[in-house]
């Protein structure tokens, strides 16, 4: 009976040394800082390198629109850090995606605890949106992201984009425009759907070479332009539209316009 | 036998004895655990969102909520006996009608419900259904919300004590005992009158381990029966899930709500947000002129906030006319008219509301159709009949029938 009360106690004390040791608790206090550091990115909205003046009949487009801003709320996703020197790598890999709402300050940065190799950086990029594979209906079941649905008739999945504002039409009233981008749709002749598009895009930001030095945050501000959507290149005149969702021409235009109305600001 | 074994046979019994606890405790449903405390209640619907609005120190149980149950639908929570001066939350909310009063309901013409004093309410009701995901304010103005301060009514002679907040569902029950539209009454009559009905101290014991029966355990209690009216069964919901079809009028009435053609689904969700609401407060382009003192305004004292009251749920909308915070339309024919095209300009509409710029939808007469039988399809015909929602004593002479 001895015995089997010490063989019961060695079982007890491994039990007892294994959890100790092994379990995710122990394994994040001894995890070492070697060599890497912590990477964050605040999103800036901005007009003509200004912060904006929200609900304010303040701005004009390259249409001579008169309009204000009233709310601004996006996705975006799978940001890559390229390098020569270390590898390059995704941020996030497990959650790829974050909203932006400008009601919501919490969501004006992202930092996730993923830790990120030391080195120099040459440049960043991010899919706008979200990526086919990441797209899909359902995913999210809390606001303010599940409020971002995109209706399954128009190709489903969620908003990349809604940014809605008001303008003077060209009769001088009061009129709304929403620049709500995500999955568009291929109509045969007699107009009904006949398949999706998904327009989506990756923004390499100019000027993003950054560091990251070992046991240091560093961060990047990737501001936004809104006023660049709008174009040039292409020309969107509020007064053809009301909303965008079902109409594939204008949202392929606003996506062009879209590629150049993002910079960023590094903050080592 | 050595001395060390009752050791080993203690560990065993002590683990049974843990994991039998563990069971009792983390099981749902009437048993109560071991040491007869109240049964915790599992408020979880798998297609609603994870935030809930439960305050941490009024989780729901199943004592409590039968508890509130009976107060719900109990006359004397007026604090009076007398036939002509019963009055309860089941005065005005009706299961039948998603527990709105009901445009239809013989003691208030038109759907708008007055309280004991004969004064109207403000505005008229919203339906007490899921409002346990309603993170952003209750009331049609949000007003009732975590980020309001306020304590008690100096004007109706309540103290400013952390119990008479304006923070969550229970308050709205305080408020209502002593609201001149509603009860009109007195916390403290209510509290004795209360008590001194055999029924309940032993209902407050199971529910809060005390038979004494307080203003803020009164309020947990209706507060907790509140919550658990969930709406999720609609025929809708049973097409999402494949056992039920859709007419081909049904689904063009679908596709018109969740395309830009109706453009209803911005404030109203889809089957993505199946509240059928996004419970944001919106200006939908009803007036040019904003004079209603209990708008979103009210509240944020915000100038772009006028005129703006929260996105209902569609949800058994078709048992919850009158329509709008004023109850201005009585058909959901004459709503979809207004969308159609009785939208005002005005710079306080929410910019969501692309249709103002035409002044409406203009959908065809078919189409209007088609979009009303869509919106038939979000009744849920289980909610309105399901027994734990009802009258737990209908003989009784006391209980709101």
């Amino acid at each position: 009976m001895k015995i089997t009360y010490k063989i019961f106690n060695s079982v007890l004390v491994a039990f007892i040394w294994y959890f100790a040791s092994v379990s995710p608790l122990s394994a994040q206090k001894s995890e070492p800082d070697n060599n890497y550091g912590d990477l964050s990115f605040n999103f800036v909205h901005q007009v003509d390198g200004n912060p904006i003046l929200y609900d304010t009949m303040i701005y004009t487009n390259s249409a001579g629109n008169k309009y204000e801003i009233n709310q601004v709320q996006y996705f975006i996703s799978e940001i890559v850090l390229y390098s020569h020197s270390v590898d390059s790598i995704m941020f996030s890999p497990l959650i790829p995606w974050h909203y932006v709402d400008k009601d919501y300050p919490n969501t004006l940065i992202w930092s996730p605890d993923d830790k990120i190799p030391a080195g120099r950086y040459d440049s960043i990029s991010f899919i706008f949106g979200l990526s086919k594979n990441n797209n899909k209906s359902y995913r999210f079941k809390n606001p303010p992201e599940s409020i971002m649905f995109w209706p399954d008739v128009l190709g489903g999945g969620y908003h990349y984009m809604k940014i809605n504002v008001r303008y003077h039409n060209n009769n001088g009233d009061i009129s709304n425009f929403n620049c709500h981008l995500g999955i568009g749709q291929i109509r045969n002749e007699q107009k009904k759907i006949i398949g999706f598009i998904h327009n989506y895009f990756r923004v390499t930001l100019p000027a993003s070479s950054f560091k990251i030095s070992k046991g240091e945050i560093s961060k990047v501000e990737i501001i936004m332009d809104i006023n660049k959507w709008f174009g040039p290149p292409d020309i969107i005149d509020f007064n053809n539209y009301g909303g965008i969702m079902d109409n594939q021409e204008a949202m392929r235009s606003i996506c062009k316009n879209g590629s150049s109305a993002f910079s960023c600001r590094i903050i080592e | 036998m050595n001395r060390k074994q009752p050791n080993i046979i203690l560990i065993i019994i002590c683990t049974g004895l843990g994991l039998f606890i563990l069971t009792c405790s983390v099981s749902k449903g009437f048993v109560r655990n071991l040491f007869d405390q109240p049964t915790p209640y599992l408020l979880k619907i798998s297609i609603f969102p994870d935030s809930l609005n439960i305050p941490a120190d009024n989780p729901m149980t199943v004592e409590g909520i039968e508890l509130g149950r009976y107060l719900f639908y109990d006359g004397r929570l007026s604090g009076n006996k007398d036939k002509k001066k019963l009055m309860s939350c089941a005065s005005c909310h009706k299961q039948e009608h998603s527990f709105e009063c009901g445009i239809d309901n013989p003691l208030y013409k038109g759907g708008r419900p007055h309280g004991l004093s004969g004064k109207e309410t403000p505005h008229v009701m919203l339906p007490l259904i899921n409002l346990a995901w309603i993170n952003e304010g209750y009331l049609w103005n949000g007003k009732i919300s975590n980020s309001n301060n306020t304590l008690g009514d100096e004007k109706l002679g309540v103290p400013a004590e952390p119990i008479y907040n304006y923070k969550n569902i229970e308050s709205l029950v305080w408020m209502s005992i002593v609201s001149p539209y509603e009860i009109a009454g007195n916390i403290e009559k209510t509290v004795n009158t209360i008590q001194n009905i055999p029924l309940y101290p032993p209902m407050f014991k199971k529910a809060f381990g005390s038979d004494t029966v307080t203003i803020e355990r009164i309020d947990k209690a209706i507060a907790q029966f509140i919550r658990s009216l969930v709406s999720c069964n609609s025929r809708f919901d049973r097409f999402m899930d494949g056992k039920a079809e859709l007419t081909t009028s049904e689904m063009n009435g679908l596709t018109l709500f969740t395309t830009e053609r109706g453009d209803c689904f911005h404030c109203h969700g889809s089957p993505a947000l199946p509240l059928w609401t996004t419970n944001l407060f919106m200006n939908n382009a009803k007036d040019i002129d904003f004079n209603e003192i209990g708008d979103r305004f009210s509240v944020t004292h915000n100038p772009r906030d006028r005129g703006k009251y929260r996105v209902p749920t569609l949800r058994n909308i078709e048992l919850t006319a009158p329509y709008m915070h004023d109850g201005r339309f009585k058909t959901l024919e004459e709503v979809l008219e207004f969308y159609n095209s009785g939208l005002k300009r005005s710079p306080y509409v929410d910019p969501l509301m692309i249709n103002m710029n035409h002044g409406g939808m203009h959908l065809t007469n078919k189409d209007l159709i088609d979009l009303k039988a869509f919106l038939l399809t979000l009744t849920d015909s289980t909610f309105i009949t399901n027994p734990q929602y009802s009258n737990p004593l209908p003989w009784n002479k006391y209980f709101i029938k």
